[in-house]
């Protein structure tokens, strides 16, 4: 299953390396209305 | 200028637990006058902040930080050796409707209260106790307020925000931060940006921030978010037509809520057909408030606004 991720505040450099480093399959996206376009793209 | 916290502000922390502690410790970062704890088992002792300042908060300063926070038993006596005028509260449900009340009769003029899951019978009692006090409490269950470059007060990240002006008012802590993220990208910024919380019973509304901001000479526009449940925008819409001489930007949550499910915050529940996210944008709308379609949309709302204003 398709796992799109936006990360922003507190610790958000952190939060990135961990993801990063996890090995799991993670699209990221910049904004709201990114993520929401990449999510529906990889699920239609 | 902004309303409510500046650079001179002088905060004590009420509970200081792993939360307090961590939010202190970004705090004193940011630049905030953090003067002073509140912990009733730590009387007598301090604990020590330090690390690496950032960049975002209060300009000038050195890059690193070290400060030892005095620990009092008592707000009183927090108040009586610091000279601090607002706090900010961490204390555990059980337990906070009562700091609220501690704060208030020490005479503090702004209390504001991050903890979520206060009993709402609690909140009742605390409210009718500030009613005829001079503390204005903000929240619970908020993210707190920042003032952007002078002041952080709760748990927002520093770095998304700009010294502007917008004010920003919200029952939404994660949409605060989207508005925000927004208005510092469009090159807008923020004066102050206020959590009013998602609890039903709470101490600031909309109203109170937007004659706050009404009055701010630094303050050209205000973005407010809200969501189901309540009447707090309708009655902010009836004080914008009456009142506001500044444009407004809204987002409302919740348009596809179910009725009668609480969603996530205590006070987000359409209940008895009431408290609609349709009726809320139809009444803010009506009184000439950009609505943004969706959460991606409110710094483009805000420009809109002020062109139209």
């Amino acid at each position: 299953m398709p796992l799109v991720v936006r990360l922003e505040g507190t610790n958000v450099e952190m939060g990135k390396q961990i993801i990063d480093e996890s090995g799991l399959n993670v699209v990221s996206a910049s904004d709201m209305k990114d993520g929401a376009g990449k999510i529906v793209s990889l699920t239609t | 200028m902004s309303v409510l916290i500046d650079r001179d502000t002088r905060v004590i922390v009420q509970g200081l637990g792993k939360t307090g502690s961590f939010h202190t410790d970004t705090a004193i970062a940011y630049g905030t006058r953090m003067v002073g704890a509140v912990h009733p088992t730590k009387a007598g002792t301090s604990e020590v902040f330090r690390g690496d300042t950032d960049p975002s908060g209060v300009p000038g300063r050195d890059e690193t930080y070290d400060v030892e926070l005095p620990i009092f038993g008592t707000v009183a006596a927090a108040v009586a050796e610091t000279g601090a005028t607002a706090s900010v509260v961490y204390v555990p449900p059980p337990f906070a409707a009562d700091a609220i009340m501690e704060a208030a009769d020490a005479g503090l003029e702004l209390v504001i209260c991050i903890t979520e899951g206060i009993p709402v019978a609690d909140m009742v009692i605390a409210k009718r106790f500030l009613d005829d006090r001079a503390t204005r409490l903000v929240g619970p269950n908020c993210p707190g307020v920042i003032t952007p470059g002078q002041c952080k007060i709760g748990i927002m990240p520093g770095y998304i925000h700009a010294p502007g002006r917008i004010g920003v008012v919200s029952r939404s802590g994660t949409l605060t931060y989207e508005a925000v993220f927004q208005l510092t990208e469009i090159g807008l910024g923020q004066t102050t940006a206020i959590g009013i919380g998602g609890d039903p019973v709470n101490g600031t509304s909309f109203v109170d921030c937007l004659a706050l901001f009404n009055e701010d000479p630094q303050t050209d526009g205000v973005v407010m978010i809200g969501e189901i449940g309540g009447t707090a925008e309708e009655e902010a819409a009836e004080w914008i037509s009456a009142e506001m001489t500044k444009p407004v930007a809204g987002f409302i949550a919740g348009t596809t809520a179910p009725p009668g499910k609480r969603m996530g915050h205590a006070g987000a529940i359409i209940s008895g057909g009431l408290g609609t996210a349709d009726a809320k944008i139809s009444a803010l709308e009506g009184a000439g408030v950009v609505i943004a379609p969706t959460p991606t949309d409110m710094g483009n709302a805000m420009v809109e606004a002020m062109g139209r204003a």
